[in-house]
């Protein structure tokens, strides 16, 4: 069982930065979901309850706003706390709309309705942790994170970091898409419904093109090296040259799977993962149109 | 460090380890509803509702819950009985342990599609329930009884036949018919 020597619930994530800046062996708390099966202790536990770090509004973009493919600047965006729990994402209104039901897809099988109301998304981002369904589904959708410290920066970026971070994070920014020009599938294998997954898939389009990525691997997700400029309508080369390039990527063994059958099973999720998100699209022809 | 923690209505201040859990400071306190079943952090046994939505209490911090209410079992007595009734018509208990959290989940369930102002699906009953975790009934019978207990609060029959026993026969046929 961990152990916590001093347990403060910061009142800004200013304060809560400098703590973490003046005190090596202190850590930001996210949801703490998983930290009872940690040992060890954490001298100086951070807690951000009291940051005004639970909501989600929809805010006009900034000029930070635009991942690298993004032909078309998004309008707004969703600002997304870093304390708001996988529960209200799963069930919000405006994250449901912004992102064609995505995120609550991502999110629906973690463990349970009780587990989804403690975790947060800021918890699950800052963890970089390899199964994480909600990092494969936001690097998907072109997130970025804002980090007290640090500023904003795009998610990809982040995940790349390595070591402990120095910095806390605030929120999480998710573009708002007109109905209809965002369109994406998700494909998880679980070996129990609310396991965690031993491979995760997410493929959005927009109008930047495809963003294929590939999670669990066991390691941390990332994008594929296909899908940037693609068009929405896929031949059968096209999906061939998705699951390929996502056979590509480094997997490894662990106790859910062994590294040829994620990497066999992580082709095939790709597919079905472009395939339903291209039915759902042609579900809604108007919309499909309007693109 | 000092906490104040509104439980079934009472306000409880304590003066608590920095790592306590939510789980450890009921169970200390006296609600022995609140059980601990996989030191895994997926079981839901030890659901509780923190400001009337189910938490895990084992994998939640006191510190984290000073000032807001939490509500247990045991201040539920009147609210839970129709379905601890509903539960014994189906004879769906063995050994119980799990029953606490489950009880919790499903009153939320209910409080949350009533405020939607719809009955829930059994699809999305089972969603809203994946989390609570049985070792010995194989769910049919909690299930059973939980049908039935939604039933009473809500117009949830879209399959009259959903109790309809199970007739041996036409199983093996269709069972043939399969093969």
């Amino acid at each position: 069982m961990l152990t916590i020597g001093k347990y403060v619930r910061a009142q800004s994530a200013a304060e809560a930065l400098e703590l973490v800046r003046n005190n090596r062996r202190a850590t930001v708390l996210g949801g703490g979901m998983w930290l009872r099966l940690g040992t060890g202790s954490l001298p100086v536990a951070i807690d951000l309850t009291d940051c005004g770090l639970n909501s989600i509004e929809e805010v006009p973009a900034g000029p930070a706003g635009a991942a690298p493919d993004e032909t078309e600047p998004r309008a707004t965006e969703l600002r997304i706390g870093a304390y708001v729990t996988l529960r209200q994402v799963e069930t919000n209104a405006a994250v449901a709309a912004a992102t064609n039901g995505l995120l609550a897809r991502a999110v629906r099988d973690i463990v349970g309705v009780q587990f989804r109301n403690g975790a947060t998304i800021g918890g699950s981002v800052a963890g970089r942790l390899g199964f994480s369904d909600v990092v494969c589904a936001l690097l998907a959708l072109g997130a970025d994170v804002e980090l007290e410290g640090a500023g904003r920066m795009p998610l990809a970026q982040f995940l790349a970091e390595k070591g402990r971070m120095r910095d806390v994070l605030t929120h999480v920014y998710v573009p708002v898409r007109p109905a209809g020009a965002l369109v994406a599938g998700y494909q998880a294998v679980r070996r129990a419904v609310t396991d965690f997954p031993v491979v995760n898939v997410c493929a959005a389009h927009d109008n930047g093109g495809w963003r294929v990525v590939v999670g669990a691997r066991p390691a941390k997700a990332t994008l594929i090296g296909w899908g940037s400029g693609k068009p929405l309508s896929l031949s059968a080369e096209d999906l061939a040259a998705a699951a390929a390039a996502a056979e590509e990527l480094a997997y490894s063994g662990n106790m859910w799977g062994g590294e040829k059958y994620r990497r066999q099973i992580a082709g095939v999720l790709v597919r079905r993962a472009l395939e339903a998100a291209v039915a759902s699209a042609a579900d809604c022809p108007g919309e499909e149109a309007a693109q | 460090m000092n906490v104040a923690i509104e439980v079934n209505g009472i306000k409880i201040a304590d003066d608590i380890e920095p790592d306590t859990t939510l789980f450890e400071f009921l169970r200390g306190h006296g609600f022995k509803s609140v059980k601990c079943g996989c030191e895994t952090t997926n079981c839901g046994l030890c659901t509780v509702w923190l400001d009337e939505e189910p938490v895990l209490s084992c994998a939640t911090f006191a510190a984290r819950v000073d000032g807001r209410r939490v509500t247990t079992l045991e201040g539920l007595q009147a609210e839970s009985a129709a379905l601890a009734r509903c539960i014994a018509e189906e004879g769906a208990e063995q050994c119980g342990f799990c029953a606490p959290g489950l009880v919790m989940s499903v009153l939320a369930l209910e409080r949350a599609y009533r405020a939607a102002g719809h009955a829930p699906t059994p699809a999305e009953v089972d969603h809203y329930l994946a989390g609570n975790l049985c070792r010995c009934t194989g769910y049919m019978s909690q299930r059973r009884a939980i049908d039935r207990y939604l039933a009473e609060c809500f117009d949830y029959f879209t399959a009259p036949d959903l109790f309809a026993p199970v007739d041996p026969v036409a199983c093996a046929a269709d069972a043939g018919k399969e093969a």
